[in-house]
C-alpha cells in the first residue's frame, strides 16, 4: 500500500506569506504524478514536505493510509532523486548506489544482488568502478536512479530530476524513467516546471500556482478543459489565446458576455473570410509548422498553421475558428463552460457557446 | 615582437619573476647555508677553514640539540592533532544555522589576527605566578599551581596550549570554506537513507574534507617548526631550554653565540627533515584524497 493523500498542505516560513496554502490531491498506487508550475508556486517544497525534509506548518501526509508528518524522513518508505543528483563524490558509482543498503545493514549477499540487478535495469554494469566525475550528465541521472531503484522503497520522489541534460538526453531520459516506473509499479511524484514532461509521463498533473492548486487532472483534460485562464496559458505551446471582448466582437462569438474573456487554441484557430480582423505582427517557422502572431488591435492572437505559410509579415488576414472549440471564462478567470472547474462555485453554471 | 617568437625565450621571461623571488630568497640561501656549514667558524685573526662535515658531528654530540629535538616533537605531537581536530569541531558547529554564528566566527578567528607579539605578552600575564590571571582564578579555588612558564615541567605545555588557541582558529576557516561548498542535497539525500549524522560525518563530510585536512596538516607542520616569537616573549627557551624549539635554537646560535657555521648546520638538517615530512606527506597522503 502506498497511496499518497495529502490534506490541506501548508508551508509558511516565519510570518511571510505561506508558499504552500491548502493543497490537497492524491496519488493512486503504482501512478505517477507530476506537480507543475513555474519558479516559487511550492511544487520543490510540496516535495519536501512529502519526503519529511521540510517540516509541515499545517495539514497532513498519508503514505498508504499512514500519516506520515511526524515520522522521520528515513522511515517514511520514500527515495528521492534530487535535482543535482547529490552523488557523493569521493565514492565510486557502486559505493554510491549501496550507501543506502550499508546505512540500513542490509546483508552483503543480498545487497550485491539488489546492485547488479540495478545496474542492469539502468544499463550502468560497466561503470560501477568509476567515480561520479568520471561520468556524463546521463549516467550520473542513471546512478542517482539506481540508488532509488535498490531501496526498494514503494514511494519515489523526483525533483526536476532532468532540468540539468540536455534536450536530446532529457527525451530519452523521460521515456526511461516512465519506464522504470511502470515496470517497477512505483508510486511516484515527479515535480518539474517543464510541460512536456508533465504531458507526457504523468498519469495526472496537478499543476501549481502561488502555493495554491490551479487544476489537477490528467494532461488530456488538462489540455482540453483548462479550469482557468492561467491554466489555459500555462499548458500548451504556443500558449492558449485569452480575448477580452472587444468593440467589434465577430459575429460567429454570438453569447460573449460581457466581461468574459474566449479562449482558442492556436491550432483551432484558422484564417476564414469573416471574424477577427487584424495585420500580421511576426511568424515564426518551425518545420512541421508555422505560428503567426495576428495584432487584432490590443490583442494578439497565435495561429498554428500546418507546414510552411505563404502569409507574410504586415499582411492583413481574419482570424476564425469554430464556435465550439471557444472556451468561456469569467471576470476571475474561472472556466464558465463546463466541466473540470477548480473553483466549486462555478459549477453548473450555464454552458455558454457549446 | 621577434624576440617573442621563439616559445622557449618567452616561456622563461614569463617564469622568471618566480624564478627570481625563489633563487634569491629560498634556494641561494639554502645553498649557501649548505656551504658554510662545512667551513669552521673564523674570526679576524683566524680565517674559516674547511672542515667537511665537522659541524654536523658536533651536532650529534650536542646536547641541547637532541633536547630541542625532542622539545620540538612533543610540541609538534601536542599541537597538530589537537588544533586541527579542534578546528574541525569548531567549523562543524558554525557551520550550522546558529543563531549570531556570524559572531561565533569571529571570536572563532580572533586569536588568528590579532599580532604574535601582543599575544604573547596577554598570555604573558595569564601565567605570571601569583597575580596573573591563572593564578587568580585557580588559587582561591584552592589548586596549586605551579610557575607555568619557570617550571621546566609546564614551559613547554604552556606554549603548546597557546598555539592550539591561535592554530585552531586559523585552521577553522579552511575546514568552513570546504564545509561551505559542499552541496546541502548530499545530506538530504544521506538523511532519507537513513544515515545518522555521525554516520554522515564520516563516510562523507571528513572524507570531501581530507584535501582541506592535507592542506591545514603541512601547514601545522611547518608552523610546528618555525615558532620563534612565543617563546622570545614567553620564555627565552628556558628554564635550562625545556621550552626552546629547534628554530629558536638556531637562532640563538646564530645571533647571540654567533657561531654562524653551526647555525647553518642545524638549518640544514631542519630543511632536511622538513622537506622529508613534506614528500611523506604529499607522496603517502595524496593518493588516498579525493579531489573534486
Amino acid at each position: 500500500m502506498s497511496r499518497i493523500v495529502v490534506e490541506n498542505l501548508v508551508k509558511q516560513f516565519g510570518d511571510a506569506a505561506p508558499v504552500v496554502n491548502g493543497v490537497s490531491f492524491e496519488v493512486e498506487e503504482g501512478t505517477l504524478t507530476v506537480l507543475l508550475g513555474g519558479s516559487g508556486c511550492g511544487k520543490s517544497t510540496i516535495l519536501r514536505m512529502i519526503s519529511g525534509l521540510e517540516d509541515i506548518t499545517s495539514g497532513s501526509v498519508k503514505i498508504g493510509e499512514r500519516e506520515v508528518a511526524n515520522v522521520d524522513a528515513s522511515k517514511r518508505g520514500v527515495s528521492m532523486v534530487f535535482q543535482n543528483y547529490a552523488l557523493f563524490p569521493h565514492l565510486s558509482v557502486a559505493e554510491n548506489i549501496l550507501f543506502g543498503l550499508k546505512v540500513r545493514k542490509v546483508p552483503t549477499e543480498e545487497r550485491n544482488k539488489r546492485l547488479m540487478d540495478a545496474a542492469e535495469l539502468v544499463g550502468l554494469d560497466e561503470l560501477l568502478e568509476r567515480k561520479p566525475a568520471q561520468l556524463s550528465g546521463g549516467q550520473r541521472q542513471r546512478v542517482a536512479l539506481a540508488r532509488t531503484i535498490v531501496a526498494q522503497q514503494p514511494v519515489c520522489l523526483m525533483d526536476e530530476p532532468l532540468s540539468n541534460l540536455d534536450a536530446k538526453l532529457r527525451a530519452s531520459m523521460r521515456a526511461e524513467i516512465r519506464g522504470l516506473q511502470q515496470r517497477l509499479g512505483l508510486t511516484m511524484i515527479y515535480v518539474t516546471h517543464d510541460q512536456v514532461e508533465a504531458m507526457t509521463m504523468a498519469d495526472q498533473v496537478v499543476l501549481l500556482n502561488e502555493g495554491k492548486v490551479a487544476q489537477m487532472a490528467s494532461p488530456a483534460d488538462l489540455y482540453d478543459w483548462p479550469a482557468s485562464t492561467y491554466v489555459a496559458k500555462f499548458v500548451g505551446s504556443p500558449p492558449m489565446n485569452v480575448l477580452k471582448r472587444s468593440a467589434n466582437a465577430p459575429a460567429f462569438l454570438k453569447n460573449w458576455e460581457a466581461g468574459w474573456r474566449a479562449g482558442v487554441r492556436a491550432e483551432d484557430v484558422i484564417l476564414a473570410d469573416e471574424g477577427l480582423s487584424g495585420v500580421v505582427d511576426s511568424v515564426d517557422y518551425l518545420g512541421s509548422e508555422t505560428i503567426l502572431w495576428v495584432a487584432v488591435g490590443d490583442q494578439t492572437i497565435a495561429c498554428k498553421m500546418p507546414g510552411r505559410s505563404t502569409v507574410k509579415v504586415g499582411d492583413d488576414v481574419t482570424c476564425a475558428w469554430q464556435v465550439e472549440k471557444t472556451h468561456w471564462f469569467d471576470e476571475t478567470g474561472v472556466r464558465r463552460d463546463g466541466v473540470q472547474t477548480a473553483s466549486p462555485t462555478s459549477q453548473g453554471s450555464v454552458s455558454q457557446g457549446m | 615582437m621577434r624576440i617573442f617568437g621563439n616559445r622557449h625565450v618567452l616561456g622563461w621571461l614569463l617564469i622568471s619573476p618566480a624564478v627570481i623571488l625563489l633563487v634569491t630568497f629560498t634556494h641561494y640561501p639554502s645553498i649557501s647555508s649548505f656551504i658554510s656549514s662545512l667551513f669552521s667558524r673564523g674570526n679576524p685573526i683566524r680565517p674559516a677553514q674547511f672542515v667537511g662535515t665537522d659541524q654536523y658531528t658536533a651536532m650529534m654530540q650536542d646536547p641541547v640539540f637532541w633536547t630541542v629535538l625532542e622539545n620540538n616533537m612533543i610540541y609538534a605531537a601536542g599541537t597538530i592533532p589537537a588544533s586541527i581536530g579542534l578546528a574541525l569541531l569548531m567549523a562543524v558547529l558554525v557551520d550550522q544555522m546558529l543563531p549570531g554564528r556570524a559572531f561565533l566566527r569571529l571570536a572563532y578567528f580572533t586569536p588568528t589576527i590579532l599580532p604574535m607579539i601582543a599575544v604573547a605578552n596577554i598570555w604573558l600575564f595569564f601565567y605570571t605566578p601569583e597575580i596573573g590571571l591563572l593564578d587568580q582564578v585557580l588559587r582561591p579555588l584552592g589548586i596549586d599551581t605551579p610557575n607555568w612558564l619557570g617550571d621546566p615541567d609546564t614551559a613547554l605545555w604552556a606554549i603548546i596550549f597557546i598555539t592550539i588557541w591561535k592554530e585552531a582558529g586559523f585552521f577553522m576557516i579552511f575546514y568552513l570554506a570546504a564545509l561551505q561548498t559542499q552541496s546541502p542535497e548530499l545530506k538530504e539525500a544521506a538523511k532519507l537513507e537513513g544515515a545518522s549524522p555521525f554516520t554522515f560525518f564520516w563516510r562523507i563530510t571528513f572524507p570531501l574534507l581530507m584535501p582541506t585536512t592535507l592542506f591545514v596538516l603541512v601547514n601545522a607542520v611547518l608552523n610546528s617548526f618555525k615558532l620563534v616569537d612565543h617563546i622570545f616573549i614567553l620564555t627565552k627557551g628556558g628554564p635550562n631550554n625545556a621550552s626552546s624549539l629547534i628554530l629558536y635554537y638556531i637562532y640563538e646560535t646564530a645571533f647571540s653565540f654567533f657561531d654562524t657555521p653551526y647555525a647553518a648546520a642545524l638549518t640544514i638538517v631542519l630543511l632536511a627533515f622538513l622537506a622529508l615530512l613534506a614528500l611523506i606527506q604529499f607522496g603517502v597522503l595524496e593518493k588516498r584524497i579525493h579531489y573534486r
